[in-house]
């Protein structure tokens, strides 16, 4: 079935579901009308750039491109997908070590969902949301769209709301999730730096890895480059590891680009975490602002009775680890997002602080 | 068909979903409509209703409650300028955290211009009560922040957090229960502190990293510490300066230090009234200390925290500090024992008038590169009659075998000067006392 008539079939099954928004007639062209670039759609339709059939987020239009990133950010073990529009004759700017400069109209969407089975993490997904960040004229807007139980319809949520979710880790454990769908007000919390709302994983060391594309697996940097989504490529861009695949570097690196995917939006000089004065993003080199034999500022309790954000050799006596620990939300870390431990990534943390030479002096 | 097409979506905008079901009349109230840009939330109101009401408000909508106990999971956030959030009054409204899995603050604003707190109290949340974090006009009216759970220590951190704000107007307010600060007012700018009561918290009152605040007519008893201004290092603002504290009432400051370790407050003996550390230009007058076990008022450098300094920006010292016309009433009497500084203070309580802490306390430690004057470089002046001074000479003080009764010294002369006054906080809206 081609995009547009898949599109009138959405349609059609959207107008026979009660309650609905209204649907777009006809086959749907990506972007829809534009004037999201103003005011974000109702419903997520409307941008016509990702659906889902058979459980999986499909792209709507040739010229939607899915992609992944190195290093992801830890989402309760969501499953995610990620695409990318952008509007015809525009292309993305590259940049070596910042986000890339995305034309304005460019249309982000991330999904997230759960195996609708849990424990099977291969099986069909369960979609909860699809987050939406578009370039309008006047900067980055944010929201998500919340899919509803029989996975036809997604419509604007700009509160956000909390779901009681069984989710599945990545060893195949079953746990229970308060499972955040963020509210717009809280995008800036982790999007916001000098207080503009920026997308965070756009950025070429996390695009740089191979995708497999309907046409074969390509490097997804390479594969912007030659459908002209991105200007131009260095030959040698840089790139993230892959937090989980050793062969992608050693337990620092790995360890360091977790924290950069994961912390590094907030803990930043123009992030959200600046007046913490611990800056955890891969090209921070300053050891104590990497947290090294640091003090906490206004950690409060959630120190948890520790003194250093980073104790060389003692993973148990670092605030740092403590707080991918907790899952009390004044305690745990990231602030949002998370609400059960990443299991799998404190292990690399650990084996990482537990390497590191040194000792801290009070 | 269209008519029940536009309920549907009339419905997906007031509440939450999209059920058939009636739902039970809330209230409403008159003066808040669309015409005063207002929305009114009734009782019974859902979360994620109320959600979708903060996330939709326009620039310079009022967001009321009515009265009623307003339950949360995830914290509300402001984002856009000139949002008023009121409620009912103290106690009237109450929004409950007690619930909540998602953020650490009940209430946080961030990058906003003319936000405006009022009438209501926070309940219980899992971190800070009210963060606001880089904005400018930020008014804390007639609120109160407070902790309920029978184990203190795990109460949130502050109760009313503006950091990295300026033009901050914090009034009327109660904040108790805090494991660290009641008040607490970080890296600012331009602040105003004033009728506020916080008591049951570590430290009653902070001003840290700020430059320009106001502190008076608040009434600060039962903390750990009462009333303090500080200046830390490795934070983006340093050198805090300008701070009048003047009119308040600071006293019965005995309680048990509750903080968690590792937290600057985690130091303050318990039985402190008020102390200024590392600030410049700090006026402290007219206020009343009463009964505060330890010591009413201290003038100390960074040091005394015997914490590294690993900041070269920083500057640990206390500078033109002016002490005058204050009224102090039965203190030091007590130190806090458990602390190493209370407990050194007890090791010279011979040494001192009436075997009494006095009632201002200087722990000596001077910048080496000032002299002018050699006796008093950092220019401390106390005009107190009948109050004592103890210069502690912690330069002195060998930390291996601590002998405080054989350094301190008692009402040196060198203290007895006057500093021009501290220019008083006014800003739109608020003009100078």
């Amino acid at each position: 079935m081609n995009s547009a008539a898949r599109a009138l079939l959405g349609a059609f099954l959207t107008s026979l579901v009660s309650c609905s928004t209204v649907p777009s007639a006809g086959p749907c062209t990506p972007g829809g009308d534009g004037s999201y670039r103003s005011e974000l759609y109702e419903d997520l339709a409307q941008f016509c750039v990702v659906d889902l059939r058979d459980g999986a987020v499909v792209p709507t239009d040739a010229s939607v491109v899915p992609y992944d990133v190195n290093s992801p950010l830890f989402s309760d073990y969501a499953t995610k997908a990620r695409a990318i529009w952008l509007p015809p004759g525009t292309r993305a700017t590259y940049r070596a070590d910042d986000v890339l400069d995305l034309p304005v109209g460019t249309i982000l969407t991330k999904s997230f969902g759960f195996p609708r089975t849990p424990g099977a993490r291969d099986g069909k997904i369960q979609w909860v949301e699809t987050r939406v960040l578009a370039r309008g004229d006047e900067g980055w807007l944010a929201s998500s769209y919340v899919w509803d139980d029989a996975q036809e319809h997604a419509s604007r949520r700009p509160g956000g709301t909390v779901r009681d979710i069984d989710v599945t880790t990545e060893s195949g454990e079953i746990r229970h999730a308060s499972y955040l769908v963020p509210g717009t007000t809280q995008c800036g919390k982790c999007h916001e730096r000098d207080a503009k709302l920026l997308p965070i994983g756009v950025r070429a060391s996390g695009l740089n890895r191979d995708f497999a594309y309907p046409a074969g697996v390509e490097n997804q940097l390479a594969h912007w480059a030659s459908r002209g989504t991105l200007d131009a490529v260095p030959s040698a861009p840089p790139k993230l590891a892959v937090w989980n695949d050793p062969a992608t570097g050693d337990a620092s690196t790995r360890a360091r680009a977790y924290l950069d995917a994961n912390c590094s939006y907030c803990h930043s000089p123009v992030g959200e975490a600046r007046t913490t004065g611990l800056f955890l993003s891969i090209g921070e080199t300053d050891p104590v602002r990497l947290g090294r034999c640091k003090q906490p500022v206004a950690a409060g309790r959630a120190a948890s009775n520790l003194s250093f954000d980073l104790v060389p050799g003692k993973p148990d006596e670092s605030i740092l680890l403590s707080r991918m620990l907790a899952v009390e939300p004044s305690i745990a870390m990231p602030e949002l997002g998370r609400s059960l431990v990443h299991t799998e990534a404190v292990a690399l943390v650990r084996d990482w602080i537990a390497a590191m030479p040194g000792t801290c002096t009070p | 068909m269209i008519l029940a097409l536009a309920a549907c979506l009339f419905a997906t905008l007031s509440a939450s979903g999209c059920s058939s079901s009636e739902a039970p009349a809330l209230a409403t109230d008159p003066t808040c409509t669309p015409q005063t840009h207002c929305t009114f939330i009734p009782a019974g109101t859902t979360e994620d209703s109320v959600q979708d009401t903060f996330a939709r408000a326009k620039e310079g909508q009022t967001l009321k409650f009515g009265p009623g106990v307003f339950a949360f999971r995830n914290e509300l956030t402001v984002a856009v300028n000139g949002v008023s959030v009121v409620g009912a009054g103290i106690d009237q409204t109450t929004l409950d955290f007690a619930g909540q899995v998602s953020a650490s603050e009940g209430l946080f604003a961030q990058t906003v211009k003319n936000v405006r707190l009022e009438g209501f109290t926070i309940k219980d949340t899992k971190g800070n009560g009210v963060k606001v974090l880089g904005s400018e006009g930020v008014i804390f009216r007639k609120l109160k922040v407070l902790w309920t759970g029978d184990d203190a220590t795990t109460h949130g951190g502050y109760g009313l957090y503006p950091v990295q704000s300026k033009s901050v107007l914090i009034e009327d307010c109660i904040a108790t229960g805090a494991s660290d600060s009641g008040i607490y007012v970080g890296q600012s700018q331009g602040v105003v502190v004033r009728r506020n009561e916080a008591f049951g918290n570590v430290a009653g009152i902070e001003i840290e990293n700020t430059f320009f605040a106001d502190v008076y007519e608040n009434d600060t008893h039962d903390n750990t510490g009462g009333l303090l201004v500080f200046d830390l290092p490795e934070l983006q603002q340093l050198g805090g300066h300008g701070i009048r504290v003047f009119d308040n009432k600071i006293h019965d400051n005995n309680t048990h230090n509750f903080a968690p370790q590792g937290n600057i407050v985690g130091l303050v003996p318990a039985g402190t009234g008020f102390f200024v550390m590392a600030n410049a230009d700090v006026e402290i007058f007219r206020n009343t200390f009463t009964n505060n076990h330890t010591g009413h008022c201290a003038v100390v450098s960074y040091y005394v925290s015997q914490l590294a300094i690993k900041d070269p920006k920083y500057y640990p010292y206390p500078t033109n500090v002016f002490i005058h016309d204050n009224t102090f009433v039965s203190g030091g009497t007590m130190p806090d024992l458990g602390n190493q500084l209370g407990f050194l203070l007890i090791t010279a309580l011979d040494k001192f008038p009436g075997k009494v802490v006095p009632e201002i306390l200087y722990d000596g430690i001077t910048d080496p590169m000032k002299v002018d004057p050699p006796t008093n470089p950092m220019h401390l002046c106390v005009k107190q009659p009948g109050a004592h001074l103890a210069n502690l000479h912690f330069e002195k003080l060998d930390v291996n075998k601590p002998d405080l009764a054989s350094i301190v010294v008692v009402d040196p002369p060198d203290y007895d000067c006057a500093l021009p006054a501290t220019p008083p906080v006014s800003f739109p809206g608020v003009e100078a006392k």
